[in-house]
């Protein structure tokens, strides 16, 4: 039995079954995110990824990354499952925030109390910070037209998005009501 | 423990945005599926960003206002349902832009429809001005507006005991007069007072004829003619006030008013206060 330490290096060994069993939630999120999948299609293409990434593990060579090996295997159980149910392409419409309950979120309590913490974590943050996340993720601007609207150069506020992320992350961290 | 995107926050903003090129997309995808760390990250920023689109209107908004709409969170009943969705429609961004557009919107129906108004309510006081009254020129002047009281005075015809043929030439104008035709009676009645100087009656018509001819000038010599021969005469005083206030000779007109006044004539005396009051003003 391998640790869970291989993951990111390469040339490590294969990874466990345990391993693959716990990337059972990045796997969803990945269906979710990549081809916009949700409620019973998410869970049945999840569960016949899991199933597939386990049956054909003995033939994983630890060549390539972990991730590489889950990435190829959900691809092949999506393109099938679309066959199957007379499909030919991903679902354009984008996610609505309820289809990413049960996914990114637990339920809509959650997201109601990270909205609660956000609101405090805000009012730690530079003033600047929090116009800079507003305009970029409350009202969609894209980088380009925030910088026109608050008046700096583009790479100021790429620098300053990243910044408000990170700092915001860490107070989101440090507190322990935050369930990541 | 180090892999390439762990601080890279601002790169995995642009996955959750769907902004990466599809190979880049790709190549951290295998790598999050693979990475706690980066998994984690990408979960964070996906949920910060999720919940910063849905909770927005609170979480950017004053403290008070955030704290009303949480609470209407989780509906236990239908009528919190109903309570949350009202709050949802409040706080929303097409209301918040709403409410100025519509102000902006009844701000200017105000400006136009009172604007309107006061345009219909200077004309509607000044229904009987003469043509040139209403002209640019006159109204130019800062002094008040007068609605003129030209109404046909009754025909009057001489005592029978005077001459016979100034009451014939008289009795023959007094149907035009009362037709209205002031043109055709001021022509006639012109050469009566000709050639009977004497005769008040012609003077007077003559001056109302000029009055509503619009020839102010002619109708005060008239009138003035009157008064001569008959000093206290009521209508000829009110007609010449008018001629005077036509003319914008206030103070002339308020003499004539005055006068008016004075002699408590039960018709023109209260014409003359209500006159007199709108001159004063």
């Amino acid at each position: 039995m391998i640790s869970q330490n291989f993951i990111g290096d390469t040339n490590a060994a294969r990874p466990s079954d345990a391993w693959i069993a716990s990337r059972r939630e990045a796997v969803k999120f990945y269906l979710w995110k990549n081809w916009n999948l949700c409620g019973d299609d998410l869970d049945e293409v999840l569960q016949e990824t899991m199933v597939a990434a386990l049956r054909s593990f003995s033939n994983f060579k630890g060549l390539a990354e972990p991730g590489t090996y889950l990435i190829g295997i959900a691809k092949n159980v999506v393109q099938s499952y679309f066959r199957r149910r007379d499909r030919h392409e991903r679902r354009r419409a984008p996610l609505e925030f309820a289809e990413s309950l049960g996914v990114v979120f637990r339920d809509e309590t959650e997201a109601a109390e990270l909205a609660k913490l956000l609101k405090e974590k805000f009012s730690k943050l530079p003033k600047k910070y929090v116009q800079v996340l507003k305009l970029i993720y409350y009202q969609d601007y894209r980088e380009k037209d925030a910088a026109i609207e608050l008046g700096i150069p583009v790479d100021k506020l790429y620098s300053l998005k990243s910044d408000a992320l990170k700092r915001l992350r860490k107070l989101c961290k440090k507190d322990p009501r935050f369930k990541p | 423990m180090s892999c390439a995107y762990q601080k890279r926050l601002d790169y995995i903003s642009n996955y959750v945005r769907g902004e990466l090129p599809h190979d880049e997309r790709e190549t951290f995808e295998a790598h999050y599926l693979g990475c706690d760390e980066c998994f984690n990250a990408v979960r964070f920023v996906q949920k910060t960003s999720l919940t910063m689109r849905r909770y927005g209107a609170g979480i950017f908004a004053p403290a008070k206002a955030f704290a009303s709409a949480r609470q209407t969170v989780s509906p236990a009943n239908w009528l919190d349902q109903v309570k949350m969705w009202c709050n949802d429609f409040v706080r929303s961004t097409q209301w918040k832009t709403a409410i100025p557009a519509f102000a902006a919107y009844v701000l200017v129906a105000a400006i136009v429809s009172g604007g309107y108004y006061w345009l219909k309510s200077s004309f509607s006081d000044q229904p009987d001005l003469p043509h040139h009254e209403r002209s640019g020129e006159m109204i130019a002047e800062s002094s008040p507006q007068f609605a003129f009281d030209l109404q046909p005075l009754d025909w009057a015809m001489p005592a029978a005991t005077a001459d016979t043929a100034l009451f014939n030439r008289l009795a023959n104008i007094q149907p035009i007069y009362q037709a209205q035709n002031y043109r055709l009676a001021a022509d006639r009645l012109a050469s009566v007072v000709q050639e009977f100087p004497q005769s008040f009656e012609a003077h007077l018509f003559l001056g109302i004829s000029q009055l509503h001819l619009d020839q102010p000038a002619e109708a005060i010599e008239n009138l003035k003619n009157v008064l001569q021969l008959q000093p206290e005469h009521a209508p000829a005083q009110w007609y010449l006030a008018q001629g005077f206030l036509s003319q914008r000779r206030f103070d002339e007109a308020r003499q004539q008013l005055t006068a008016l006044v004075k002699q408590r004539d039960s018709h023109y005396a209260p014409l003359a206060v209500a006159c007199l009051k709108k001159l004063n003003k």
